[in-house]
């Protein structure tokens, strides 16, 4: 093939809005790199990438999915965690099985749990041109957002409720407006200054955690914390 | 690509920049904080017709404030002045974005604002994200905002100042100073800390270390400083100082570690304090 | 006979079909959807319904208004509330716009079987150009090219001002235009192409299900006459491989019916083609009567009045919303409890009828080639595979 760069586009049993989003892009992403996906026709996941964008949850009660979740990990040097469901489980973490033809389905989980993941991405789903210019920091190196998108793969859950209890509810909400504006079904308003949660709405994609300025910082300190104390633990033998 | 700061850490608490000016308005009306340069700034963006609007926080009763977004001079002078308040963004804002035929727009904030507006220029995590309508993005300086309702009940109770009488807020030295009815108070700054915001004292940025242009309080009265970050912002500036809306000059050694102390006054206090909510 | 399994590429979701071959044509064919079961149905249960028009919109990325609208249907259906005018144009205008983008995502990925190199990424990027345009449209009128927040039950939340109706319309005018000018262009650069031509010689005569030619009309059809049966049910012998199989089937008075927009053209406008083309041939010409049905609807937006009901009961009660969505026509049934939460939540998506009709269709095709039939029937699996067992009778 050509020496462009390649990625792979794959999902693995979610909606399939992340990949179409993406395909809205192609022809601009396809102009830079050697894209396999599905929607194209191409996708191999035999074959090794660059990069693999993993859209959908990970099924944990299917052998098939999970096996493939792994080869690829396994043919790809960085792995990214795209939309809500890949990287924060989404709506599907409401999936309690049960559903004919096949009520051993049960539960599903960001594929965080399954893999190591390079960069988890939340948004339900992420704006098409999201991909190009992430892939284009990953390239250029480290900033704030990528330690970001780097610290919510340590995550496997990420919602307005985890904004209203370490944010709101604490206190520490200086009420600037962004998780307002980064709710994809309106599920927060600003109540005297600052955000309430609509419940009901609220369909854990998780993106006005990582919009809100407080809570990134959290994610980027307790992620550097954890990355410590596991080069510590690695130091006395321990896992 | 847009630029990216890596983190915010103790050896550049001002973040990146690559030009650093002190400047004021040309012009008599306009006396905003500081010298006014970034209003002089947002009126020579309009005028040249770079952007169809400005969305930035305009004063409505004493210290509140509601964000509005100002297509015309006059507006854009009527939104001018110092905020010691954060004025959150709304629902009301994204329509007026969308539903309208605005396509390039400037937004004035603080820093928490800037980070959340360049996150959405640079990552758009939503399909109905405003992105592209961003056109620049300037930071005002920000030590921290206060919670409004607790302040203005302070100085009521105490001073019998009432809300809707305050006209302007100063930092004079260590001083706070309360201007009323033609009357002004001055406040010891370790008096009034208990009514700033938890979520500011946790805040490591003071200059807006993700907008295009940071701006805030110079160490020479009525004068600004301004940090531009990148190209564009830094042409943006020289061209409004060329067309005769900004007087510039460089800033000295001096100037700039007035800003850098303040940044790293509110960068360690931060660190201080973070690591007892992990 | 030898088997085959083709992994399926460039269909909405994950499938495989398991072709057994006879001296190049296909004998018997097994359509299997291998996504693993979210189980929709089960998760809005206890839930608000406010909760349930924004989740099961997340079925589906490429049908989510079509969901979106047939819950909030059989929703207010319970509730006995119903949008106003405003309401329901908006809410028909969001549905037709999702009609379009799904039409114009399934020709970008039936694109590569009937136009070569290097012909194929000019159109691929002609028709993502209207696509953006629908999307940015869509944008205004529902919040979001995808899952728009702005429908909820009782209508929709918002209704665009008049400037934006104003260039919205003038808007809709060019790309009736441009999409005219892509079909004319497209039809002439496949005519040569072979899979066009086997496409057109193969013919496939079904009965047809469609309730509305551009919203969704419960009372046109039988809802009791609709049984969902599992996969094993309608086939004998099944081959182990084909047991894995994640969705269900759906019978529409104990026969196998084929929905979609042949079907809705075959029924409310006067089209009949029983070629497997004739399929990819009403996909086309329902993006035209769309947009321009589209148009109509925005100019009857009253600018100032409410979108929506502005109110919500929470009682006991049961509904029925059909909506014709992209691939056919969807059924959302709900039942509420006494506190008006969800006790009860059915889907029939038209797939689910489309399957049988694809494994039909694969008969007789030539082996090669046979990847192009459930292609050109535009199979949804997110939506299929979340589907619960109606009881049967």
């Amino acid at each position: 093939m050509s020496g462009k760069t390649s990625i792979l586009i794959y999902d693995l049993g979610g909606c399939e809005g992340c990949p179409l989003s993406i395909m809205r892009s192609y022809p601009r992403l396809a102009r830079i790199y050697d894209v396999h996906a599905k929607c194209i026709g191409n996708a191999d996941i035999e074959r090794q990438y660059n990069y693999a964008i993993i859209t959908g949850p990970i099924c944990l009660n299917s052998q098939r999915h999970i096996e493939e979740l792994k080869k690829i990990r396994k043919n790809s040097k960085i792995l990214i965690a795209y939309g809500s469901c890949a990287s924060v489980g989404g709506i599907i973490l409401y999936a309690r099985g049960g559903q004919e033809p096949r009520p051993d389905h049960r539960v599903y989980a960001p594929i965080s749990k399954i893999v190591r993941v390079d960069f988890s991405i939340p948004g339900c789903p992420p704006a098409p041109q999201m991909l190009i210019s992430l892939l284009g920091c990953i390239r250029s190196g480290r900033g704030y957002f990528l330690d970001l998108f780097k610290a919510v793969s340590a995550y496997s859950k990420l919602s307005g409720f985890d904004l209203m209890d370490e944010v709101v509810l604490t206190g520490i909400c200086v009420g600037c407006g962004a998780c307002v504006l980064s709710c994809p079904t309106n599920a927060l308003h600003m109540v005297d200054g600052r955000p309430d949660l609509i419940v009901e709405k609220c369909i854990r994609c998780g993106t006005c955690t990582v919009r809100c300025p407080r809570f990134t910082q959290i994610l980027i300190q307790r992620y550097k914390l954890r990355e410590r104390a596991k080069m510590l633990a690695s130091l006395v033998g321990g896992e | 690509m847009a630029f990216q700061p890596a983190t915010i850490d103790p050896s550049n608490p001002l973040g990146p920049y690559i030009g650093a000016y002190i400047a004021r308005s040309t012009a008599k009306n306009v006396k905003a904080g500081g010298g006014g340069a970034v209003t002089a700034i947002l009126l020579y963006l309009l005028d040249k017709k770079k952007i169809d609007g400005v969305v930035a926080a305009k004063k409505t009763r004493g210290i509140k404030g509601e964000i509005v977004l100002a297509k015309t001079r006059e507006e854009i002078l009527m939104a001018a002045g110092n905020r010691w308040s954060i004025v959150p963004y709304t629902m009301r804002l994204k329509e007026t974005l969308m539903s309208t035929d605005i396509r390039r727009v400037a937004f004035v904030g603080l820093p928490c604002q800037a980070q959340f507006l360049r996150q959405m220029k640079m990552f758009p995590l939503m399909e109905g994200d405003f992105a592209d309508k961003i056109f620049v993005i300037i930071s005002l300086f920000c030590m921290g905002t206060f919670a409004v309702e607790s302040f203005t009940d302070y100085l009521a109770r105490n001073y019998n100042v009432p809300l809707e009488e305050v006209e302007n807020i100063d930092i004079e030295g260590d001083y706070l100073v309360i201007f009323y009815s033609g009357k002004k108070l001055r406040l010891p700054i370790e008096s009034i800390i208990y009514h700033v915001q938890h979520g500011c004292i946790l805040c490591p940025d003071y200059t807006g270390v993700f907008a295009d242009i940071s701006a805030g309080r110079a160490s020479r009265e009525g004068y600004t400083l301004i940090l531009t970050r990148n190209r564009l912002a830094d042409s943006i500036v020289n061209n409004a100082a060329y067309d005769g809306y900004l007087e510039i000059s460089e800033a000295t050694e001096e100037e700039i570690r007035y800003a850098r102390e303040k940044a790293l006054d509110k960068l360690n206090r931060s660190l201080k304090y973070i690591m007892r909510i992990l | 006979m030898e088997a085959t399994v083709i992994d399926l590429q460039r269909v909405g979701g994950e499938a495989e079909l398991l072709a057994y071959d006879l001296d190049g044509i296909v004998e018997k064919a097994y359509f299997i959807t291998t996504a693993p079961v979210r189980g929709f149905e089960r998760i809005v249960k206890g839930k608000n319904p406010v909760f349930a028009v924004n989740a099961v919109m997340r079925i589906c990325g490429i049908c989510h208004a079509a969901h979106g609208i047939a819950s909030a249907e059989a929703i207010e259906d319970a509730m006995g509330v119903s949008p106003p005018a405003n309401g329901r144009y908006l809410r028909e205008t969001i549905g037709l716009l999702n009609k379009i983008q799904s039409h114009l995502m399934h020709l970008v990925m039936i694109i590569p079987d009937l136009i070569p190199e290097p012909e194929r990424m000019k159109y691929i990027v002609a028709t993502l150009n209207i696509l953006n345009k629908i999307n940015d449209v869509l944008t205004k009128i529902g919040g979001s090219p995808t899952h728009p927040p702005y429908l909820v039950i009782g209508g929709v939340s918002r209704v665009p001002d008049e400037k934006t109706l104003v260039n919205l319309l003038e808007e809709l005018d060019k790309l009736i235009e441009e999409y005219i000018v892509l079909r004319r262009s497209f039809k002439t650069s496949i005519s040569s192409s072979d899979i066009y031509g086997q496409l057109r010689f193969k013919k496939h005569k079904p009965k047809y299900l469609a309730s509305h030619m551009f919203y969704g009309d419960k009372y046109s059809i039988r809802i009791d006459k609709i049984r969902v049966v599992r996969y094993e049910d309608i086939h004998e012998d099944l081959p182990s491989k084909a047991r894995e199989n994640t969705s269900m089937i759906a019978l529409y008075d104990g026969q196998i019916v084929e929905t979609g927009p042949r079907a809705r053209l075959n029924k409310y406008y006067d089209y009949s083609d029983d070629s497997l083309w004739g399929l990819q041939e009403a996909r086309l010409i329902e993006i035209e009567l769309f947009l321009k049905r589209t148009r109509e609807l925005l100019e009857k937006v009253e600018v100032g009045e409410s979108g929506h009901s502005k109110v919500l009961v929470y009682r006991s009660g049961k509904g029925t919303g059909v909506f014709e969505a992209p691939r056919g026509t969807l059924i959302h049934t709900v039942e509420l409890d006494d506190n008006g939460r969800i006790s009860k939540y059915k889907i029939i998506v038209p797939t689910m009828f489309n399957i049988p009709l694809i494994e039909q269709a694969a008969q007789g095709f030539p082996s090669k080639h046979v990847d192009i039939v459930p292609r050109i029937y535009d199979p949804c699996i997110p939506c299929s595979t979340h589907i619960i067992r109606l009881d049967s009778r």
